[in-house]
């Protein structure tokens, strides 16, 4: 679908629902996925060098399998709470100082908010956080994380213009902030 | 058995029309969008699995 077309629709998508959405983009351009990222996207299949329906299946059953229920751990459904942060991980839904985020969390951003405040204080490397959130992808860049990151506190700010719990360790990765 | 349900959305019948049948045939239930307004609407009225933007 036309660029432009494609980025509005996600952008507006995401104020609705933090549905699985996968980003077709026509160029190898690194811009492309890092405006897709800004805008929600969960994953990028390039259609670019031969696009392979192979590689979109694939990366369908990745997304869906973070969401789906039945290959989540029991005690992962429950409320997660910490400090100001709760968790709802069968709706996808998070709170902040008990305010809902009015954007929602993509799945993606929900998972690395989770596996951060999981162990709050502890480092987590951009190669651990990349497990979590793409599983079985082989070809994400460590950077996809920066992005994602960037754009989790973007949504908190939202309700907590003062949000700081996500601290950028440099050169290792990211921890949920203690304090 | 419950089917998951994929949406795509391009401006491009022909590739929505190939894309359903390799989707079909992995087991999945297809939705198609042919702009982005109608799939706006319909994606927030019955929402499918995952969305495909492409």
């Amino acid at each position: 679908m036309p660029k432009m077309d494609g980025e509005e629709l996600l952008k507006k998508l995401r104020k609705k629902t933090s549905l699985p959405v996968i980003f077709l983009t026509s160029k190898d351009d690194e811009i492309d996925e890092l405006l897709g990222l800004k805008l929600g996207a969960d994953d990028f299949v390039k259609k670019s060098g031969g696009f392979s329906i192979k590689v979109l299946v694939e990366r369908i059953r990745v997304q869906l399998r973070k969401k789906d229920p039945n290959t989540t751990l029991e005690e992962n459904k429950s409320l997660i709470t910490h400090g100001r942060l709760k968790l709802d991980p069968s709706q996808l839904e998070c709170e902040w100082n008990n305010k809902q985020l009015p954007d929602k969390l993509t799945t993606t951003e929900f998972l690395i908010v989770k596996e951060l405040a999981k162990r709050p204080g502890i480092i987590k490397e951009r190669a651990q956080l990349m497990d979590i959130a793409y599983r079985e992808d082989t070809d994400i860049e460590d950077r996809t994380i920066d992005s994602h990151v960037k754009r989790i506190r973007k949504k908190f700010k939202k309700v907590d213009p003062d949000f700081s719990a996500i601290e950028t360790r440099y050169g290792s990765g990211y921890r949920w902030n203690v304090s | 058995m419950h089917k998951q349900t994929i949406a795509l959305i391009d401006d491009d019948r022909n590739i929505l029309t190939s894309l359903s049948i390799a989707l079909e045939k992995e087991g999945y239930k297809v939705q198609t969008y042919i702009d982005g307004e109608s799939a706006l609407i319909g994606l927030t009225r019955t929402p499918p699995d995952l969305a495909v933007l492409i």
